[in-house]
């Protein structure tokens, strides 16, 4: 049965039919004169095509050329490679491969900059709030540069005397606020007020005592915020990596100013 | 043959389609372009009269300004008197500014008299004590244009952390001029 087939393809060209239309010859139909292209040996005996790709096979290595002729054709003839897979995305080409890694480098690093970060913190400064170590702070760095700021946020910056190191302290006075340079409490000493310049905020530790902050350095610039942190967390390896996780709330509330009526209440109880 | 990459673009389809195709491909790149011009370089152009006759130097001839290429990577650390290198501005962020180094932490600086808004009305007055010394992390930035400049010898000494770049090259009209640090001789003590 096979050999009669084998005749009438001799004889009478498989593409000229009077029941399909007269297309291109197609490399997938059987020829007499060239084995079957599915079959592993025909490899060597296909058109040279240059191939970049090393990680595939040799019978998807012919599937794709053959897929690129079908689309050539304008009638689908062949069913044996309608079903083929398309090759995978992104490209195989490991050049190409290097820069879309690389791309997506550079994408990321963006978004750890400019968008969200994590990253451990450690030190005494802020201990009524977090511990001396083991948590790690998300940062919204949507607030970089001191946009969206309000007082009582906790921020991250870095450090004006040392810009190599990363600070996490709370924001006390914006720009134009007055703030206590000193430390509030029965000393007088240092019982001074500062307006806070156009540009920098006062940023104080919670724990006051050992807090290395705006009472030391002074005002820190603005162009040095890095962003606010929106959530802490204690990862550890018995607990899971959001163990401890919650958001940070701003405990400040905003206060309308005393009406009139209020005032002269207040007055009256002295 | 085309080679098996190419196999997933789209040969035939409608122009929106191809169209669509071609932009995702090359809208892919702006991330990496942003990338390069936030962390490794960048050209910019220079704007106002600080820097003159260094930058600038048509000012007042007329409405050209000059192209410099700003390198960003591995700045803060490196900073050396007479560079001239780009920073936050300290009382507004978002605005990034240009001017020379005159002064490292530990220097000795005589401020130069800025104008600012006496009990009379405008005068000429120095902020800052003379002789102070630069805080540890900051640096004292002039510019070169002793009149017409904005500089520390106005809101203080520089944290590093604010500089964001350094100027090494000027295009001055078809020359690309490499920039060397030239300290100016004035009153500088060094620590």
């Amino acid at each position: 049965m096979s050999s009669l087939y084998r005749l009438r393809a001799i004889t009478r060209p498989h593409n000229l039919s009077p029941h399909r239309p007269l297309t291109r010859l197609s490399l997938t139909q059987p020829h007499p004169f060239r084995p079957s292209p599915t079959s592993p040996a025909q490899t060597n005996l296909s058109p040279p095509q240059k191939s970049y790709s090393t990680a595939t096979t040799s019978p998807e290595n012919t599937q794709p050329q053959h897929q690129h002729r079908q689309q050539n054709n304008h009638h689908d003839q062949n069913q044996q490679s309608q079903n083929e897979p398309t090759p995978p995305f992104p490209p195989l080409h490991p050049l190409r491969l290097l820069l879309s890694y690389l791309k997506l480098l550079a994408l990321a690093h963006l978004i750890w900059n400019n968008l969200l970060s994590l990253a451990p913190a450690q030190g005494p400064s802020m201990l009524a709030t977090y511990p001396i170590t083991g948590t790690w702070h998300l940062t919204s760095r949507l607030s970089r540069l001191g946009r969206n700021l309000s007082v009582g946020d906790i921020v991250t910056f870095t450090l004006p005397d040392r810009p190599s190191a990363i600070g996490v302290k709370r924001v006390i006075g914006l720009p134009g606020d007055y703030v206590l340079i000193g430390t509030p409490g029965p000393a007088a000493d240092d019982a001074l007020m500062l307006q806070v310049p156009e540009g920098h905020v006062y940023l104080v530790g919670d724990n006051l005592p050992a807090s290395n902050d705006s009472r030391i350095f002074g005002p820190v610039p603005l162009g040095l915020i890095r962003g606010k942190v929106i959530a802490s967390m204690e990862p550890s390896f018995t607990r899971g990596p959001f163990a401890n996780f919650e958001w940070v709330r701003n405990p400040m509330k905003k206060t309308e100013p005393p009406t009139r009526e209020e005032v002269l209440a207040a007055r009256d109880l002295e | 043959m085309a080679p098996r990459w190419t196999s997933w673009i789209p040969k035939k389809g409608s122009f929106a389609r191809q169209f669509g195709h071609y932009l995702f491909r090359y809208a892919t790149w702006l991330p990496a372009f942003i990338w390069f011009n936030s962390y490794v370089a960048q050209v910019t152009l220079v704007n106002g009269p600080s820097m003159y006759p260094f930058l600038n130097r048509g000012y007042n001839e007329g409405l050209g300004r000059d192209w410099c290429l700003v390198w960003k990577a591995g700045v803060r650390e490196g900073l050396r008197r007479g560079e001239v290198v780009t920073f936050r501005n300290p009382t507004d962020p978002d605005k990034i500014v240009v001017k020379r180094v005159v002064g490292l932490e530990g220097d000795r600086i005589i401020p130069k008299p800025v104008a600012t808004w006496g009990t009379d009305g405008p005068t000429r007055k120095v902020l800052y004590p003379v002789g102070m010394v630069v805080p540890e992390g900051h640096v004292w930035v002039e510019g070169d244009n002793r009149d017409r400049s904005r500089d520390s010898n106005y809101y203080g000494p520089v944290s590093a952390g604010l500089v964001t770049g350094r100027v090494v090259y000027v295009l001055r009209g078809w020359r690309l001029v490499r920039v060397v640090p030239e300290v100016p001789g004035r009153g500088v003590v060094r620590a």
